[in-house]
């Protein structure tokens, strides 16, 4: 058996059975929790799917078209034409709470304007694109990244939870049963075996009386 | 760096330089040591997003391990012409850690 030290007394047995109580209640809240977690989770999973999906081809786009402008330009033009950003996204972040755990929430201000900010003469028209594109799809992948912390966070947090979930039903609570049992068994020994030390006591001085009659 | 950095990419070719274009802290970086030194760094800033190429995020488990809670996301971009996957099998990690198994 598990358990090497439990005192088979009244105090105790009624310690464990509320002790198993709480136990119950705290598993039962837990799983729920993880359900309704794993419920979030697929919500937002199946998003960022898809949008992971989507941004990819979109970047593999600007990328071939951004080699395309690489062969035509000198390395120094590149980082030249590069260097001053044509817009500034501003974002805000904020935590948001899902099941007590927090998630990131990021709020995109953009203003949607692009200004090529460098000269065109020098630079081939698929450098134009591809930063057009690239803006475009920017507000996606900031919400790419807000997607995958969320999933990130919530699939560590549903991990442990299960595992939590899984010890609580698995090894306390049938530990605390089969305590619990092995209590009311020997507190019932010990009342038969009182039973019938006074049965026999009864006897023995039945017998004494009776001899001491005749 | 004197002002503050809220999105950023990492990348290990000019490839990223794109991002720069776009109003995104750029960094090339050839090591994944320098990377982790940049993450470092950004995380300190209170950066909100890094963008790592898919190349340098395989190579640094130990800076993402540290970065688990809300911000810095630190997420990985294809930055090749063909992507490695990164990003969806990170995805379907995260399915199989919440659920058990793989349902993609």
């Amino acid at each position: 058996m598990a358990f090497a030290h439990v005192n088979p007394t009244r105090m105790e047995l009624s310690r464990l059975k509320r002790q198993l109580g709480t136990t119950e209640r705290g598993h039962k809240l837990l799983k729920d929790k993880q359900d309704e977690m794993v419920r979030q989770f697929m919500a937002v999973i199946k998003e960022n799917r898809n949008l992971r999906i989507e941004a990819e081809a979109e970047l593999k786009k600007i990328i071939t078209r951004f080699s395309g402008a690489k062969l035509k330009m000198s390395r120094a033009g590149i980082y030249e034409a590069l260097m001053i950003p044509t817009k500034a996204v501003s974002i805000n972040a904020r935590a948001k709470s899902i099941m007590n755990i927090k998630v990131p929430e990021l709020e995109i201000h953009d203003e949607g304007k692009i200004d090529l900010t460098y000269g065109f003469a020098f630079t081939p028209s698929e450098l134009d694109e591809a930063i057009i594109a690239l803006s475009k799809l920017l507000p996606k992948l900031i919400r790419l990244a807000e997607l995958e912390k969320t999933c990130d966070v919530l699939a560590d947090e549903i991990e442990k939870t299960r595992r939590r979930v899984n010890a609580i039903e698995h090894i306390m609570i049938p530990d605390m049963e089969e305590k619990i049992k092995y209590i009311i068994q020997k507190l019932d020994d010990n009342e038969r075996s009182n039973i019938i030390r006074l049965m026999k006591s009864k006897e023995i001085i039945l017998n004494k009386e009776r001899n001491q009659g005749f | 760096m004197q002002e503050q950095v809220k999105i950023a990419a990492i990348g290990s070719d000019d490839t990223v330089l794109l991002f720069n274009a776009v109003g995104i802290k750029t960094y090339v970086l050839e090591s994944p040591a320098a990377a982790e030194r940049v993450i470092f760094e950004l995380a300190n800033q209170r950066c909100l997003i890094i963008y790592v190429s898919e190349d340098l995020y395989l190579e640094i488990p130990e800076t993402l391990e540290k970065y688990k809670s809300a911000y810095p996301i630190i997420i990985p971009i294809p930055t090749e012409e063909k992507s490695q996957g990164v990003g969806l099998k990170k995805i379907r990690e995260n399915i199989e850690k919440a659920i058990g198994f793989d349902i993609f």
